[in-house]
């Protein structure tokens, strides 16, 4: 009898002696934790996918509850994920937006023309490397699909020479924004949201002779906007998210139909 | 120092833990993909493995073998790592935030892991570890073993990447024959700790 005893108090002995210490460990040295955090953390889907760009779903909860981001980026949460989270940072669910790619370039077969005939792989990687590639605007998209190649989810599709992306299939995992080599792919809010799709860093006469649907830098998109949520980066337009609230003006003043309102 | 130069070199090269003795599979496939992370679960390995061996060596050697209940060492020794491990991990939660975050997420993997109950297990039929330092030397070991194999197959993964595998073979399949390979290659260490100090 003594000899089952003895080993059962040891066991036992031992496994209540850690769950005190784990216990008390766990009171006194709890660290305290943003209830709104621990919250955002809940409603996350807990798949620590990046796609957001922060580390993990905890890195987002974070950046979220600090108020550093107000972007829907959550890419697997979808719909659901984004009323939980709206109701919890306590924002109007229209203003804290879903995010998906946008391919800042409109140069299709139309607007664009060719300045070489280029005979080789038919990858935008390569095709890049000789001349900044065969059209005539050296940072326009080249159209090989090397975009198409990476999306998992078809929601970018190469149209008469152009990539354009489907906001709809689009769950903002920024693959294609690695995959493109002119780097002329961004994440940008997909509801109510003025996107501006050029890259050319060239002006005036010049752009027009490369591209018809090319920024000339005439800053009329700046000086219209009511939110003054439109800067120059050069001789390039440039739309800030944060203040944008797709009224519209912006299509409507510039000469060259740059911008798109989604 | 002889018996401290035989227990490292059988400890990291001819009975290396995961490659010789097929311990702690799961995180070496797992953890295997990208150098850092490799880094940062083998350290992990090799703090627990220590911190482990601190604790069951003299329990066994001082109260059970005493008491003859050494057969209640399995069960005895995964209770103390699992609580010594969570410990460790509240303990780093709220002191060194950074070190926890670095490598936080590795800790409740390796909780039952069975490298590191293999470590604690196996010291006591190693004829080279007879007293309690020789044992954490063992210990340690084990983890820099651990380590060496980790990061020597995170750069043959890297490489895999950039091969043209046939079809069949992408994904675990090529990893598991790579892993095989790899630890058929240390087996030219064999003999090497006996041979050399006569």
């Amino acid at each position: 009898m003594i000899s089952i005893l003895i080993p059962v108090c040891i066991v036992s002995g031992v496994g209540a002696v850690f769950g005190v210490i784990l216990s008390v460990a766990a009171v006194l040295l709890e660290v305290p934790v943003d209830k709104k955090q621990e919250a955002i953390r809940e409603a996350l889907p807990g798949a620590n996918c990046g796609a957001c760009g922060y580390p993990g779903c905890d890195g987002y909860a974070e950046a979220l509850a600090q108020g550093s981001v107000t972007a829907m980026l959550c890419a697997p949460g979808g719909q659901a994920v984004r009323t939980k989270l709206a109701e919890i940072l306590d924002l109007d669910v229209g203003s804290f937006k879903q995010v998906s790619a946008f391919v800042q370039c409109a140069g299709s077969y139309y607007n664009t023309s060719n300045k070489m005939r280029y005979v080789g792989e038919s990858s935008c990687a390569y095709a890049n490397q000789i001349f900044a590639g065969p059209w005539s605007c050296p940072y326009g998209c080249l159209g090989y699909g090397d975009c198409m190649a990476v999306c998992e989810y078809d929601a970018i599709q190469v149209m008469d020479g152009v990539a354009v992306v489907d906001a709809e299939k689009c769950v903002a995992c920024a693959k294609c924004v690695a995959a493109c080599p002119k780097s002329i792919i961004a994440i940008a809010p997909t509801d109510h949201t003025a996107r501006m799709a050029c890259s050319s860093k060239d002006r005036g006469a010049q752009v027009k002779q490369l591209c018809t649907a090319g920024c000339i830098g005439c800053t009329k998109c700046v000086k219209s906007c009511p939110e003054g949520a439109i800067h120059m980066v050069g001789a390039l337009a440039r739309v800030d998210y944060e203040k944008c609230t797709g009224c519209g003006t912006c299509t409507q003043s510039c000469p060259q139909n740059c911008f798109e309102i989604s | 120092m002889q018996m401290v130069i035989t227990i490292l070199i059988s400890g990291i090269l001819t009975d290396n833990f995961v490659l010789a003795k097929f311990l702690g599979i799961c995180p070496f496939l797992g953890v295997s993909k990208k150098l850092d992370t490799a880094v940062g679960m083998s350290v992990a390995v090799t703090f627990v493995m220590v911190l482990a061996t601190l604790v069951t060596y003299p329990l066994y050697k001082y109260v059970l073998l005493p008491k003859s209940l050494d057969y209640l060492q399995t069960i005895l020794f995964i209770l103390v790592i699992a609580g010594l491990v969570q410990l460790v991990e509240v303990v780093l939660k709220r002191f060194i935030p950074p070190l926890h975050r670095a490598l936080g997420i590795y800790l409740p993997l390796i909780t039952t892991n069975c490298a590191v109950l293999g470590v604690t297990l196996l010291h006591f039929t190693n004829a080279n570890v007879s007293t309690f330092p020789l044992a954490l030397l063992n210990a340690l070991a084990g983890g820099l073993g651990f380590l060496l194999a980790m990061v020597i197959f995170a750069g043959v993964r890297g490489r895999l990447e950039t091969c043209d595998i046939p079809k069949a073979l992408q994904g675990l399949p090529i990893t598991l024959i790579a892993a095989a390979l790899t630890s058929l290659s240390f087996l030219g260490f064999a003999g090497l700790a006996d041979g050399l100090f006569g």
